[in-house]
């Protein structure tokens, strides 16, 4: 269970750009209520969700988020108008987010190797610490357009926990440290570090690939995406400056905005 | 029912008098009957509860039905499923939701229910309340009887101050201690001075270990005693601790008593509990095994005066620890209640001792027929009775309690086994709430010894999966010496480590059960369509006579004359010897080397006692050996070993890749030669050794290595280019003969022509084949691909020419990519001067089987239907062309094929005609493809205005990784290429330092935690993540080798019934039932019948996300122009071209970055055209939907 104490709520709205806190002890999902919340026509944004225990996150397959207690699971609303996002951009919401977690696990695990998975995971040391899903709600006048970012973060609890076949592919901010967190203090600095990198997006978005290809943990491996039928195998030569990966095989060049990473050498 | 009907019905139902005289006989009637008069009197119990869970709450009951007495259970929330709760005949929960312990200890809440439902009797079990006088006090209030002692005795007994000076008032040693707890450190010290070291710290409150420490010196006293005073006061409410004197070598003996409110009590002898872990009783014996009868005698007088001392009733056990040293007994304490271990005496004494608990509690005395305990000398014990408690605790893990899902539970029985389990069924939970225990299994014999392997027999028979259980340890310890004498001590557990060494149990079924479910829901990997219409008709396995003993043959014949022996011999034969492929490059050729150990084992044997005639079989190494741990998961050395012991008479043959073994880079010489001799210990007998640039010095190590092995060191001239072709004269006659000489010079038994690519047609076959016999003195083998369908003739051609051996594949697998079919050659030469000596029955049979074989694999045909002249253009290996048209169909180039051949011949050229095989041939391939994809010639490699990046493989082979052809390379190529990359113009083997295999089998044991054999070094030297990858898939679904091919590739069908042979004898029969819906966590429930018992496994459903470009751009002003706002993939597409839209209707759905995002008509229209489709990947502005105004 990842409390937020009144006091966190408050400190969220004060020192982060988010305009409104909605904490759940227990919720079924973040992404899911955040859908819902996001019908409303007139809502105060950023908002964000938080839930002190996620029962089925969003995902699916194999890659379905494991949560469990000491997890940190929060979706962010966004109005990309009134953050001036063009909708060319969101695809790189995903991006930005990981490299925002990246920077900020870093802080908190300097001995441990970040990386970001493309497009939308977090490693430390070779295994998945977060996860980011990124939704659009549907378009309904005269709703605005929103974005919903959802983040799950393996930040107190212990992987030993968690089911057999996932067991060896997961980690914790906890696991890697050896040391609690406090959740609300992560997320304070992690909304911080979001806010100022959303801001970048909208402003200067040159400035960001050189940070997120630091992290690019597929560099120079070898990997093979699936999109659909189609199994596209090269050496990752990082992510572009929009958000694709951009894969090297013997004959080509290409550049991938879908699909999913099906094998890593 | 009234009592007295049960209570006469029983009494001579159940325990009619064996012996005794006539006179006897009345007497005991007589008594009978006057006890009547006084039972009536009795308080009868009529309805009785059990204030406590699991095994003793359904011991309890069993007892009461036995009784007539109607039973109540009482049940938290937490054990609303648990089984005891089924075994009353009526049951209430409890209050208290969310605390599963305190539950059972809220007295006022129990003695509601038990007011509420009209119950007369209370049994408090063990543990929970059973020792608490307030509990006894309040059933005494409510007018209920409390089936124990009488609440003074609880109070006296329950404070071990109180009961020692009980003790001492009974003239009974008590162990040399402090009267009173021990309050400060200095106290501690003092008593313990005084008692001399070691000492032992114990809860004066306590027991069941907790709150105990045994302290041997001075220094240590100080923190045992505040650990022990803190785990007191958190487990009984009282950081009160005595010190007391330790013995090392103790036996823990105890004494049950009982007592009826008469004043009449008697002992039922003595238990051993001596078997302790952290002083928790794990196993019991009634009688203690050598215990000398003056001490046993002893100890059950002492326990009988210290009972007698406080006019013990009911049921009590005194416990006492005997020094196996001296003899002497002391008193440790007394337990006011049934004891989990009262079991073993209940089995050699014949007395049910809840029986007389409840009759006792009605006030019956022990002298009562119905009891029968009137008299000491009438209780004798016969035999001995062991009790193990099975726990769901895992004895590999600190003996960590283990929870979840008893996902199969098989229970022992038979001949003196009795078993009072809990909740301990197939699909019960064990909660982590409660205590481990599982079952209590007792086993009863005339002897001890007959008692213990009784027991060893029961623990090995039970069947627990889905929780781990102590029974390994369990197993260990009833086959541990000490235990089978019966001297074990209270600190034996500690001092015998081997006990904690287990057998990893292989739990196969469950293993095998969650492949066979992962295939049914995510389907194998390897298969990407399911194809339809596969006929899972087992292949027919010829008819042989298994009684005769299998003929000689060739293998028979190189063990008789060893290599060079045999190699004359070979010379000698007039027939045309024949190697069969199809265990090895016929598949490999046509099903991309995708065939089963399981297809191969099951003819093997066919052919051993069919087929001796033939030469050899041709059945490992090339990429077999890869590709069995990477795709199918099998181990390549079982196979060999495997098919050695079904096949003992014919030459097994492998092919190896001289220094780069059975991988595609160079390998240190040791590891070569390991590998040499390895397998040539595991039943290679023939090695065929190659270079791919026929590069003889590269192939001296492997062919030095074969020659200290004692098999057949045949050594490969690959043949490219053509003789008969003066305008290609670099690979001509006379480049094939001194190669030959060279090779026979070098050690070589056998010469193999290895004609990869088919293009040694048939007179240059003949003229080759003529030249080489009257230049070399060893028999020639002749291996060819039949892609240009013509190399029967070539086989023809050379057999005229004294060809000794031939390569050529079973009629079913046999033509195109293939070798020449075998069947059709054999026929060729029947009634010719070089007729083959094989039966054209037997081979047609077993071509039959390999014909139903292959349907199997139908997936993994290359699709190639007919024979092809293109290749004396390319040159390409069989087994390439397939995966080079693979290659460039991925990149969209299929329609380009012809182009590529052209420039495949053209690398070649630029290359400076080089030997194409594995690896060099893949080389070239890769570079053809690079050209072909970037639109370029050989010319622009050359052009010093372009700088290109080759592909890796291209630069290794131009840097002389691969070795050196005749003449070099082209200097100015390999300029180009290889640029500043550092090259080798010598042996790559001789410079790479030799595979360190100690290192390896110490970094191996870890991952695979058992000692590695130099096999499974050698497998991961030579592909380390391939075998870390297969030895991972082998922990989690063990050997899935031993599956069907259609349950393998397939899985079965709903109503399927599979049968595996795990091993000889063990047969798993496998019923498919059906998949269930998705759980919340994203996986299934797939349900079987396994060895007709339902059984299901869990699996994770794996179900991607589907999802792919285009060059039109949207004209942005014209609103009928829909156009992709964002690079990503369109995933659905909602509309066909046609379709009438209105605004805010969906048109698409695009994702990027795991993000979707949908599209709408922006007005009505209609769609005239759409320009994606489902897995396009397209960028901001292109355009996706032309509309049209309606």
């Amino acid at each position: 269970m990842t409390d937020l104490t009144p006091e966190e709520q408050c400190r969220l709205t004060k020192e982060t750009f988010v305009k409104r806190v909605d904490y759940h002890p227990v919720l079924v999902s973040t992404n899911d209520r955040s859908l819902e919340l996001a019908r409303e026509p007139y809502l105060e944004t950023p908002l964000l969700v938080v839930a002190g225990e996620q029962t089925a996150g969003r995902g699916r397959g194999a890659n379905r988020w494991w949560s469990s207690e000491g997890a940190l699971t929060f979706s962010l609303i966004l109005e990309p108008g009134l953050l001036d996002l063009a909708q060319a951009l969101w695809p790189r919401v995903a991006v930005v987010t990981g490299l925002s977690l990246c920077e900020i696990f870093r802080d908190l695990a300097p001995e441990a190797r970040v990386g970001l998975k493309w497009p939308n995971d977090v490693w430390l040391n070779e295994k998945k610490a977060a996860g980011i899903l990124v939704e659009v709600p549907p378009l309904k006048y005269p709703v605005p357009q929103r974005l919903i970012v959802g983040i799950g973060a393996n930040v107190n609890n212990r992987w030993e926990a968690a089911p057999l076949e996932l067991r060896d592919r997961g980690t914790s901010l906890s696991d890697v440290t050896g040391r609690v967190f406090s959740c609300g203090d992560l997320l304070v600095g992690l909304i911080g570090k979001l806010s100022e990198n959303l801001r970048l997006l909208a402003d200067s978005p040159e400035r960001l690939p050189p940070r997120w290809r630091q992290f690019c943990a597929l560099s120079g491996r070898t990997v093979a995406v699936q999109q659909g039928e189609r199994l596209v195998r090269g050496i990752c030569r990082g992510i572009d400056d929009d958000g694709g990966i951009l894969l090297e095989s013997s004959s080509e060049r290409v550049k991938l905005y879908g699909g999913i990473v099906v094998e890593i050498d | 029912m009234p009592y007295f009907q049960t209570g006469m019905i029983c009494r001579f139902q159940k325990h009619p008098p064996t012996t005794g005289s006539k006179s006897l006989i009345h007497s005991r009637i007589a008594s009978v009957c006057r006890d009547f008069g006084h039972q009536l009197k009795m308080a009868k119990i009529s309805k009785l509860l059990v204030a406590n869970r699991g095994e003793i709450a359904i011991r309890v009951f069993r007892t009461a039905h036995e009784l007539g007495i109607r039973t109540v259970a009482i049940y938290s929330h937490e054990d609303r499923f648990a089984l005891h709760r089924f075994k009353a005949d009526e049951a209430y929960q409890l209050q208290k939701a969310g605390e599963p312990i305190r539950a059972y200890l809220d007295i006022p809440n129990i003695i509601e229910i038990a007011k509420k439902y009209e119950v007369d009797a209370i049994h408090p079990g063990y543990g929970f309340l059973s020792e608490n006088p307030e509990f006894a006090r309040a059933c005494a209030e409510a007018g209920i009887i409390f089936v124990g002692p009488r609440v003074e005795i609880l109070e006296q007994l329950g404070d071990k101050t109180a009961a020692r000076t009980i003790a001492k008032q009974a003239s009974v040693t008590i162990l040399q201690g402090t009267d009173d707890p021990v309050t400060s450190l200095k106290d501690a010290s003092d008593a313990a001075k005084r008692l001399g070291y070691p000492v032992i710290l114990k809860a004066a409150k306590g027991g069941g270990g907790r709150g105990m420490r045994v302290v041997r010196q001075e220094a240590d006293l100080g923190p045992s005693l505040e650990s022990a005073q803190r785990e007191s006061l958190t487990a009984f409410g009282s950081d009160e601790v005595f010190v007391e004197k330790f013995i090392e070598k103790a036996r823990h003996i105890e004494v049950q008593l009982m007592g009826d409110t008469h004043g009449n009590l008697v002992h039922l002898y003595e238990r051993d509990c001596s078997l302790q872990r952290r002083h928790q009783k794990v196993v019991e014996i009634a009688p203690s095994p050598n215990l000398d009868l003056s001490i046993r005698n002893g100890i059950c007088e002492a326990a009988l005066k210290i009972g007698n001392t406080v006019r013990y009733n009911n049921a009590g056990t005194v416990e006492f620890l005997v020094d196996a040293q001296t003899g002497k007994y002391y008193f440790i304490e007394v337990n006011p209640r049934i004891q989990v271990e009262h079991t073993v005496t209940e089995e050699v004494t014949g007395y049910d001792i809840v029986r007389c608990q409840i009759l006792i509690a009605q006030g019956g005395k022990l002298s009562d027929p119905d009891i029968d305990l009137g008299s000491q000398d009438q209780i004798q014990t016969r035999g001995f009775a062991i009790q193990c408690r099975v726990t769901t605790e895992d004895p590999a893990n600190k003996f960590l309690p283990d929870y979840g899902r008893i996902t199969h539970y098989r229970s022992a029985s038979g001949m003196g086994i009795r078993l009072d389990a809990g909740t301990a069924f197939s699909n019960a939970v064990v909660t982590p709430f409660y205590d481990s225990l599982l079952v209590k299994v007792v086993a009863k014999g005339r002897l001890y010894a007959d008692a213990a392997k009784r027991m060893e027999r029961c623990l090995q028979e039970f069947r627990v999966r889905g929780v781990k259980t102590n029974i390994p340890f369990l197993i260990n310890l009833v086959n541990h010496p000490t235990f089978l004498e019966g001297t074990c001590t209270t600190r034996f557990l500690d001092e015998a480590p081997e006990l904690f060494q287990f057998v990893a149990r292989k739990d196969r079924a469950t293993k095998l059960l969650t492949f066979i479910g992962d295939v049914i829901v995510n389907g194998n990997p390897l298969v990407k369509v399911k194809p339809r219409g596969i006929s899972k008709a087992p292949a027919p396995v010829p008819a042989f006579d298994h009684t005769k003993p299998v003929p000689p043959g060739t293998r028979n014949k190189l063990q008789e004359l060893g290599p060079q022996g045999f190699s004359r011999w070979v010379l000698e034969q007039k027939r045309l010897l024949i190697t069969d492929t199809t265990f090895r490059d016929a598949h490999q050729s046509l099903l991309a080397t995708r065939l089963r150990s399981y297809d191969m084992l099951k003819i093997a044997e066919a052919y051993a006692h069919l087929a001796p005639e033939l030469f050899s079989l041709e059945m490992w190494g090339g990429a077999t050996f890869d590709t069995s741990m990477r795709f199918l998961r099998e181990c390549p050395w079982q196979r060999l070993s495997d098919m050695r012991e079904k096949i003992p008479n014919i030459l097994f043959q492998m092919l190896l890749r001289a220094s780069n073994a059975v991988g595609y880079t160079n390998y240190p010489d040791n590891i070569v030669q390991s590998f040499v001799k390895e397998s040539a210990q595991a039943g290679i007998d023939v090695f065929r050794i190659f270079d791919a640039l026929n590069w003889v010095e590269n192939m001296q190590v492997a062919m030095d290595a074969v020659q200290g092995t004692g098999a057949i060191c045949e050594a490969v001239i690959c043949y490219t280019g053509d003789i008969l072709n003066p305008a290609r004269p670099k690979y001509d006659l006379k480049y094939y003969v001194n190669l030959a000489k060279d090779l026979e010079k070098r050690g070589a038994h056998i010469l193999a022509i290895k004609d990869m690519a088919g293009l040694c047609k048939p007179y240059a076959a003949e003229l080759l084949v003529k030249t080489l016999k009257q230049e070399i003195g060893i028999p020639i083998h002749f291996h060819t691909h039949d892609m240009s369908g013509i190399q029967g003739g070539s086989i023809l051609r050379a057999a005229d020419q004294g060809l000794d051996i031939a390569d050529a594949a079973m009629a079913a697998l046999s033509g195109n990519t293939s070798q020449v079919n075998m069947n059709s050659l054999v026929e060729a030469l029947r009634s010719q001067p070089r007729e083959t000596g094989l039966k054209h029955q037997v081979l047609n049979s077993l071509s039959h089987y390999w014909q139903e074989v292959r349907n199997y694999y139908a997936p993994f045909e290359t699709g190639m239907l007919a024979g092809d002249a293109d290749l004396y253009i390319h040159e390409m290996p069989g087994g390439q062309s397939t995966n080079l048209y693979q290659q460039a169909a991925a990149l969209g180039l299929s329609h380009r094929w012809q182009d590529l051949c052209r420039l495949y011949a053209d690398v070649n050229q630029l290359f400076g005609d080089i030997v194409k095989v594995t690896p060099t041939s893949k080389s070239v391939g890769d570079m053809a493809l690079f050209l072909l994809a970037n639109n370029l010639t050989t010319a622009d490699v050359l052009d010093p205005k372009r700088e290109l990046a080759y592909p890796e493989s291209v630069v290794d082979l131009l840097a002389g990784r691969m070795g050196q052809p005749p003449g070099g390379w082209p200097k100015e190529v390999q300029k180009r290429i290889v640029r500043n990359h550092p090259s080798f113009t010598d042996r790559p083997g001789k410079s790479l330092p030799p595979a360190d295999f100690k290192a390896t089998a110490e970094t191996l044991e870890k991952k695979l935690k058992r000692a590695p054999s130099q096999k499974d070094n050698l497998s991961y030297l030579l592909y380390q993540r391939v075998f870390e990858d297969f030895a991972d898939h082998t922990k989690t679904y063990s050997d899935v080798s031993v599956l069907p091919t259609c349950a393998f590739l397939y899985g079965p069908e709903p109503g399927e019934e599979l049968s595996i042979e795990i091993e000889p004898g063990k047969t798993l029969i496998v019923k498919f039932q059906t998949v269930g819906d998705p759980h919340p966590d994203g996986r299934r429930s797939v349900f079987f019948e396994l060895n007709g018992q339902p059984r299901e496994v869990s699996v994770l459903d794996r179900t991607l996300e589907p999802s792919q470009a285009l060059r039109v751009k949207a004209d942005i002003r014209d609103p009928l122009q829909v156009a992709s706002p964002m690079p990503g993939l369109v995933v659905n597409i909602a509309v066909q071209a046609g379709d009438e839209v209105v605004k805010g209707q969906k048109l698409l759905t695009m994702e990027a970055m795991k993000m979707e995002t949908t599209l709408y008509a922006e007005q009505d229209a209609r769609v005239a055209e759409l320009l994606v489709t489902s897995g396009t990947q397209v960028e901001t502005g292109d355009l996706l939907i032309r509309l049209e105004t309606v």
